[in-house]
């Protein structure tokens, strides 16, 4: 038993070596990590810039003021940096010259902030920092679960849709359905295949993006998310790869299901956007869940493993009926 | 040539699957067009304990900033502590008489300086020696383009991946030995491959165009399109010809839905301060197309949008060589069974 089980797997893997998806899937953790490392986490939003056109004195100030030599100049890099703000002094006072920024508060923020940042003296206030965590590592850590996430959900599905046409190709199907072989084997050793990737996967981006410290204190609850999804991808992919006749049409619904499942999740657990419909969402309590994990928040409830557990199930015994379908077809 | 396009649009409007999908954008512009506001703007966020600023104080923030209030300070940590947005908890402390700014620390400098400024307000420095204003009407719809622009690529995309698996399911239909045998010249056998795909894409991206685009747009974004279009179908026959198989067909499909859809995303997000990079983006194909649409979006004129147009012409010179030097049938790369 346990020793057709480990050929079936060896073959599985053998596949995947074969078909050098390993490859794709270190190029694209090095690309990941490349943008992560110098492109990501580098980037905070400075103030605005604020240029200044004194027509009393043309005397230099401030780092984030630019002086500019006439009010036409003024428009003009208004025009060209739309969210900076202009300053005109003159004998009749001063103006202050912003685009619209399609919100009244927005507008009311950017008069102070230009009123202040010409010469005013601030206010006399204090700052509490609540949290542990820098811009930076917030970045690299956000960053990072939005990969692991996309690897594992559209990627993973992609991978077993490719490694199951290549062997219904070859013929393989049709021979496992003459062998001795159970067919619960087969589905089982593409999650073990799959699961062995991913896990790999994640703890390299884990160490090359992250603080090692701080990775060490989220490795084992972010493995355990990993062990959730990874089968939970594998057998949808696995389902869908069974349902659909050739890899053409297989490709359409997939950009369907990323398109329409996967990005507005990103969208709205990532930036302040709300929208209370995206609760329907399967992908986003998956996601959430992730997200927290890496930021080493609440773990989830047992009613979520639960509801996981139930859908593995379901699900594995839907993909055992449609292969039992499908050898006999072949 | 109408022979064929016959015999093709016949054959690929039989997969119901793929007509769906390739509707898929249709709808997705269909909601946009009913659905979505016209203005999408990030305000910031202050998170206050009830009872604890004057009424007066309150209605001052309430002009700068979305109010949200807690019953006690703990709840009111816990509120900055989530860390999604940036929501800047604020205090008034009777003893030393200052305003506390409970901060995640993970704030950018624009929210630290935001800070700096509401502290002004709040005490009451800035209603001193008013400025006039001014406030010049912009488009401020960046969130808006963005989904329009993700729309459009989203059909490009499909257009081009249609053209790699109609020539790939050629080739493992063994259709592709014949035409190396066909007296054909290798441009017309890449017109008789693209036609379809390309057809089909003007279509559907003019629909698109037509639901969600102002009609003084579309003098520019129609011949836009038209380019863009045969730029998709170009990427498309060279992948399709590349691939020997489904396998690797599937493998650059990835690839081109990361580069097609996901690397404008990247550069679209990219701060303000790394602008130079911005310019090696167009190295990668989709970026001049992506950029071209959300500045006509924006209401560019042509001055802004031509560079993307010859950026684009260059790449389909450089991908039709490409195709006609080692790609073409019988060529040195031509793969098939």
């Amino acid at each position: 038993m346990i020793k057709q089980f480990l050929a079936v797997l060896r073959n599985d893997f053998k596949a995947v070596f074969r078909s050098k998806q390993y490859l794709i899937l270190l190029g694209s953790l090095l690309l990941y990590s490349f943008y992560i490392n110098f492109i990501y986490s580098q980037g905070d939003i400075p103030g605005y810039q604020v240029y200044v056109y004194d027509a009393l004195t043309q005397s230099g100030s401030a780092a984030e003021i630019t002086q500019v030599n006439s009010e036409q100049g003024l428009y003009d890099m208004l025009n060209m940096d739309r969210e900076a703000i202009g300053v005109v002094k003159s004998k009749s006072g001063s103006k202050i010259i912003y685009n619209d920024t399609g919100s009244p508060r927005l507008n009311n923020l950017k008069y102070y902030y230009a009123w202040q940042a010409t010469g005013r003296e601030s206010a006399d206030y204090n700052t509490q920092i609540l949290g542990s965590i820098t811009q930076s590592e917030q970045k690299r850590i956000e960053m990072t679960s939005v990969v692991v996430f996309f690897e594992i959900t559209a990627i993973s599905f992609l991978s077993i849709a490719a490694l199951f046409f290549k062997e219904k190709q070859m013929g393989i199907i049709k021979v496992y359905s003459i062998l001795p072989v159970k067919k619960s084997m087969l589905v089982l050793s593409k999650i073990v295949v799959f699961l062995v990737l991913k896990i790999c996967f994640v703890l390299l981006m884990g160490l090359l993006n992250l603080d090692i410290a701080y990775f060490q204190q989220i490795v084992l609850k972010v493995m355990t998310q990993i062990l959730v999804l990874s089968p939970l991808m594998v057998l949808l992919g696995f389902m869908c790869s069974l349902q659909y006749r050739n890899f053409k049409q297989f490709v359409f619904a997939y950009t369907v299901i990323i398109v329409a499942f996967t990005s507005p999740v990103f969208l709205f657990v990532n930036t302040q956007l709300n929208w209370r419909g995206i609760r329907y969402f399967p992908t986003y309590h998956l996601y959430n869940n992730l997200r927290q994990v890496f930021f080493n928040r609440a773990t989830p409830s047992a009613g979520y493993y639960l509801v996981c557990g139930a859908t593995l199930i379901i699900l594995y015994l839907i993909n055992l009926k449609m292969i039992n379908r499908e050898m006999k077809r072949s | 040539m109408l022979d064929i396009l016959k015999l093709q649009l016949k054959n690929s409007l039989r997969d119901k699957i793929i007509v769906l999908s390739i509707c898929l954008p249709v709808v997705v512009a269909l909601v946009l067009k009913f659905y979505v506001p016209s203005v999408i703007v990030l305000e910031p966020q202050l998170a206050v304990v009830e009872g604890n600023l004057a009424g007066e104080q309150l209605e001052q923030l309430r002009e700068l900033a979305q109010i949200e209030q807690y019953p006690t300070v703990a709840d009111l940590k816990a509120r900055v502590l989530n860390n999604t947005d940036e929501v800047i908890g604020v205090v008034y402390d009777n003893e030393s008489s200052k305003y506390n700014f409970f901060l995640e620390g993970n704030e950018t400098t624009l929210t630290h300086k935001l800070t700096a400024v509401m502290a002004s307000v709040l005490s009451g420095n800035a209603s001193s020696d008013p400025a006039e204003s001014e406030i010049l009407t912009a488009n401020h719809d960046q969130m808006i383009s963005l989904i329009i622009a993700i729309t459009m690529m989203m059909a490009l995309y499909l257009g081009s991946t249609f053209i790699i698996f109609t020539m790939v399911s050629e080739k493992e239909e063994g259709i592709a030995v014949l035409n190396q045998i066909m007296p054909i010249s290798p441009t017309q056998y890449a017109v008789q491959k693209i036609i379809l795909g390309f057809l089909g894409t003007v279509v559907i991206t003019f629909v698109i165009g037509f639901m969600l685009f102002s009609s003084g747009k579309l003098v520019y974004l129609l011949p836009f399109l038209t380019i863009a279009a045969a730029y998709v179908s170009i990427i498309g026959l060279v992948v399709g010809s590349l691939a020997p198989d489904l396998v690797v067909a599937i493998i650059t499909t990835k690839v081109v839905l990361l580069v097609l859809i996901f690397v404008p995303i990247i550069a679209f997000i990219m701060p303000p301060n790394l602008e130079h990079i911005k310019a090696f983006f167009n190295l990668i194909p989709s970026y001049p197309i992506f950029d071209g649409i959300i500045a006509i979006s924006n209401g560019s004129n042509l001055t802004r949008i031509l560079p993307n147009i010859l950026i684009m012409v260059a790449h389909i010179a450089a991908g039709y060589g490409f195709y006609f030097a080692v790609l073409r049938p019988g060529g040195r790369f031509y793969s098939s069974k």
